[in-house]
């Protein structure tokens, strides 16, 4: 499908798909009704006008993929940034790295966001269900939360005493990728304890070509496998939930270890030296990154009929090594008597807490009201540089309005507060101190309107703003892997900006169509920009610079489920984002391309299997140095199926990716610029059994 | 009145997705050619002696500059701070060159000259050339630096 075609088409249609499950408030007594036990499980987002989409714990173990963000990116408007097929970031809307905050426990997840190839450190398995926001989140989240938001939703107090668990073992054979993971739980009474052990492994994965292009350079792929990307992670797991009148606690540790190679050709200029076999596809060889992430959480609610108390507590350390044989720029330097091959180190300490009060004075009002406050501290080591150790702390405070004005009409309004103070330490000659004190508002205004039966309407119109971080501030060296000197600017000031945002649904007997477009203004926006002077480092090219531009970023996605005929069903879904740097007259760096799936699937109450056509654009709109993509088709089928053992239920799912082993560059891969090919044929399949 | 609600909401979308995409004026993100006849790749040049540089530039619009650096690759691609005898050096160069106002020339020096304590061994030799918008094309190639490379005939038949 050519580009003109798809992107006309989403055009037309111009939106998304908001499968969001609105969870009626509990309070209310006037939707007391529509209660059900399903939905009461799912807490509620105060940000009720908010376009968001919720996937339930049926639909993520419906779906399979290599990690949490390759499932989340197979809904409208999620893409995943992927490095290799370990890992990947999320991109809500064309917005990725610290422009999204994604939580578990009410907690944000602090890794280095910043960083292209470093990936989400959460334990896929563990996650039951996930609501996404699209569109500016500040309100709730503060800086960070400015494209929007990854909920990752918190297991349900099960309503009957019970002992139960699940087994479960998954292949991947892109990758030869094994993946275990085992839980148990166990209710009596006031108490729920929960626990989950994973462990993955995976080789070097496959790409359907023999060779890749880079610089003119024709260089090889040995057995059709990228060198040195076999990786392993381990996740542990054990929350202890305590329910007791008017108090529910829940005491949450959980420690994610990965260690996984890079890709021989991305480190430095790729050369066929670097690329030969070394016989074990499972061993991870120099260069590689080492990440352990540490959280601890603790999130204590108070409910009564008028109000609702809520105290979260987090802490989280987060441990990223980076190993590859010493190297310098610089011919004075020595490799360091310890840990010669150590190149990078980055130590984060996180600690945050989070008060919240719901006053519900009337079945038409509802007031949220919070204050939040972050504490970082970043250590560094190695004889690499990226970013200079740093303190952060950051405070907000927040106003949220909920009025019903009758079943069908309801507004939101919400303001907030927040300053923030970065500290950033000065590192050898490159880079000077910097301390800066920044504040700022968010703002959101919502409605939603149900005209007619069946018919959604919601908008919503917000302005977000984020902090620099500190590689914004004060980067000056080379990136591996993006063979470029990038410098800090340490007078920047924060992003801030607009956004419209529009959604309607509409729910029918048999069919359901969804439309979301929307509109952002950013007045400032942080991006790299080439400068046109020469770097002095070695292997640096010109110096490129973090900016403030001004802007645009537009576009929606669509989503038109029908039920044809029995059980099959047709589903189309789409999504496109336009987006314009104002400054340097061209699109922002990783801008997704279009993406329409049409999905054929046939749904009974214990199967269901589906055969997908995946179409994406070329992506010809591309900042300065970056290489235009071109389009690809891609054809998945699948199916799942559960049993009943004995009361125990074994489900099993067989999913083939990209049938035809189509060889293709995906625009958002970081490895998209060393013309590296995508992964071939996947064959993925999981054996799930729950005792 | 239903049918007109739905048809005002969907101009409504219309009409914000349109806004946003006509009418950007897009700047010019084609990057310049680098046509490198010499050094060649894998070519082993003469140290004490100037390196015969031959190279064409273009861009679609207007170029901006080249630069050419040289540095050591003695261990595959790792720039390893190696140990060497205390009279050489590992050779490096960088300097970058004004090609602006030009959308195509050709260019011919022996600018570069390899000292004579220069180490011999695998070197990088990269060229790279910038437009005036900022775009960036870069052209890589293996050399050897040695005491007993044949000194290079000017054939400039091509």
């Amino acid at each position: 499908m050519t580009y003109q075609h798809l992107q006309s088409l989403l055009l037309a249609c111009c939106s998304v798909v908001t499968l969001c499950a609105q969870t009626p408030d509990s309070l209310k007594s006037t939707q007391l009704k529509e209660l059900s036990v399903s939905v009461s499980s799912v807490p509620k987002s105060p940000l009720a006008t908010q376009s968001a989409v919720l996937v339930t714990s049926d639909e993520m173990q419906r779906r399979s993929g290599h990690s949490l963000m390759d499932l989340l990116a197979q809904t409208e408007g999620v893409q995943a940034m992927d490095i290799g097929v370990g890992f990947s970031k999320p991109m809500i809307r064309g917005l990725g790295f610290q422009r999204i905050a994604v939580t578990e426990n009410g907690v944000k997840q602090e890794g280095q966001q910043w960083g292209a190839d470093h990936g989400l450190e959460i334990d896929a398995f563990h996650v039951e269900g996930v609501r996404v926001i699209k569109g500016p989140s500040s309100v709730l989240y503060g800086s960070d939360a400015m494209g929007g938001a990854i909920e990752i939703l918190p297991p349900s107090f099960p309503p009957s005493d019970t002992l139960s668990g699940e087994a479960l073992v998954s292949y991947q054979s892109v990758s030869s990728g094994l993946n275990g993971s085992v839980m148990l739980q166990m209710k009596r009474n006031r108490f729920f304890a929960k626990v989950r052990y994973t462990e993955r492994h995976w080789a070097d994965y496959r790409v359907p070509a023999d060779s890749f292009t880079y610089l003119s350079m024709r260089l090889p792929i040995h057995n059709r496998r990228l060198k040195n990307t076999a990786g392993l992670e381990r996740s542990a797991n054990a929350m202890l939930a305590y329910r007791h009148g008017s108090y529910q606690g829940r005491l949450n540790v959980s420690d994610s270890y990965q260690k996984s190679g890079f890709f021989s050709g991305a480190h430095g200029l790729p050369s066929s030296a670097n690329l030969q076999e070394d016989g074990d596809r499972w061993n991870i060889d120099l260069p590689y990154s080492l990440v352990n992430h540490l959280k601890l959480t603790s999130t204590n609610t108070w409910t009564t009929a008028l109000l609702q108390t809520k105290l979260v507590l987090g802490y989280q350390l987060n441990h990223r090594e980076e190993w590859s044989r010493f190297h310098t720029h610089n011919p004075s330097q020595t490799p360091p008597a310890v840990d010669p091959d150590k190149e990078l180190m980055f130590h984060l300490h996180t600690g945050s807490a989070q008060l919240q009060f719901r006053l519900t004075p009337s079945t038409s009002w509802e007031f949220y009201s919070g204050l939040s406050t972050t504490l970082q501290h970043n250590g560094i080591g190695g004889y690499g540089f990226l970013i200079p150790a740093y303190d952060r702390w950051d405070g907000g405070a927040f106003l949220l309005a909920n009025y019903w004005h009758n079943s069908a009409l309801q507004f939101s309004g919400s303001i907030r507060y927040d300053m923030g103070h970065i500290h950033a330490q000065a590192h050898g000659s490159e880079v000077c101190e910097v301390a800066r004190d920044f504040h700022d508002y968010s703002l959101a205004l919502g409605v939603e309107y149900k005209p007619f039966p069946g018919h959604e309407l919601r908008a919503s119109i917000g302005r977000a703003f984020r902090l620099p971080s500190v590689n914004e501030l004060t980067s000056n060296g080379v990136h591996h892997g993006a063979f470029r000197h990038e410098l800090g600017d340490s007078s920047l000031v924060s992003e801030q900006g607009w956004q419209a945002d529009l959604s309607y649904t509409i729910r029918r007997d048999g069919w359901e169509l969804s439309l979301s477009p929307f509109y952002s203004y950013y007045p400032h926006f942080i991006t790299l920009h080439p400068t046109g002077r020469w770097s002095m480092l070695p292997d640096a090219g010109q110096v490129y610079q973090y900016m403030d531009a001004p802007t645009t970023l537009a576009g929606g996605e669509l989503r038109l489920k029908a039920r044809l005929w029995r059980g099959l069903h047709y589903t189309v879904a789409g999504e496109y984002v336009h987006t314009y740097d104002h400054h340097a007259h061209t699109a922002t760096p990783f801008s997704p391309p279009a993406t329409l799936r049409n999905t054929l699937s046939w749904e009974a109450k214990r199967w269901r299997c589906f055969a997908e056509c995946q179409s994406v654009a070329a992506q010809n709109r591309v900042c300065h140095n970056e290489m235009k993509t071109p389009g690809y088709n891609l054809l998945h089928i699948g199916g799942n199926v559960d049993f009943q053992v004995g009361g125990k239920t074994l489900s099993l799912l067989l999913h083939v990716r990209n049938l035809l082993d189509t060889s293709y560059l995906n625009h958002l891969n970081f490895y998209r610029r060393i013309e590296v090919p995508e992964a071939g044929i996947d064959v993925q399949s999981t054996i799930r059994l729950n005792f | 009145m239903k049918k007109l609600f739905i048809l005002s909401i969907l101009s409504i979308a219309f009409t914000l997705s349109f806004t946003a995409c006509s009418n950007d004026d897009v700047a010019d993100t084609t990057r310049p050619v680098i046509e490198l006849d010499e050094p060649e790749d894998g070519g082993e040049l003469l140290i004490g002696a100037g390196i015969h540089f031959e190279c064409d530039f273009s861009d679609d619009v207007m170029l901006g500059s080249y630069l050419i650096e040289i540095h050591s690759n003695f261990d595959g691609h790792s720039h390893k701070a190696a140990s060497r005898a205390a009279s050489e050096e590992p050779f490096f160069f960088k300097k970058s060159y004004d090609l602006s106002g030009l959308r195509n020339t050709h260019v011919h020096h022996h600018d570069v000259v390899i000292p004579e304590n220069a180490t011999p061994g695998n070197y990088h030799l990269v060229v790279y050339c910038t437009d005036a918008a900022g775009n960036q094309s870069l052209v890589a190639r293996e050399i050897i630096l040695s005491h007993d490379a044949e000194e290079h005939h000017h054939d400039h038949a091509n």
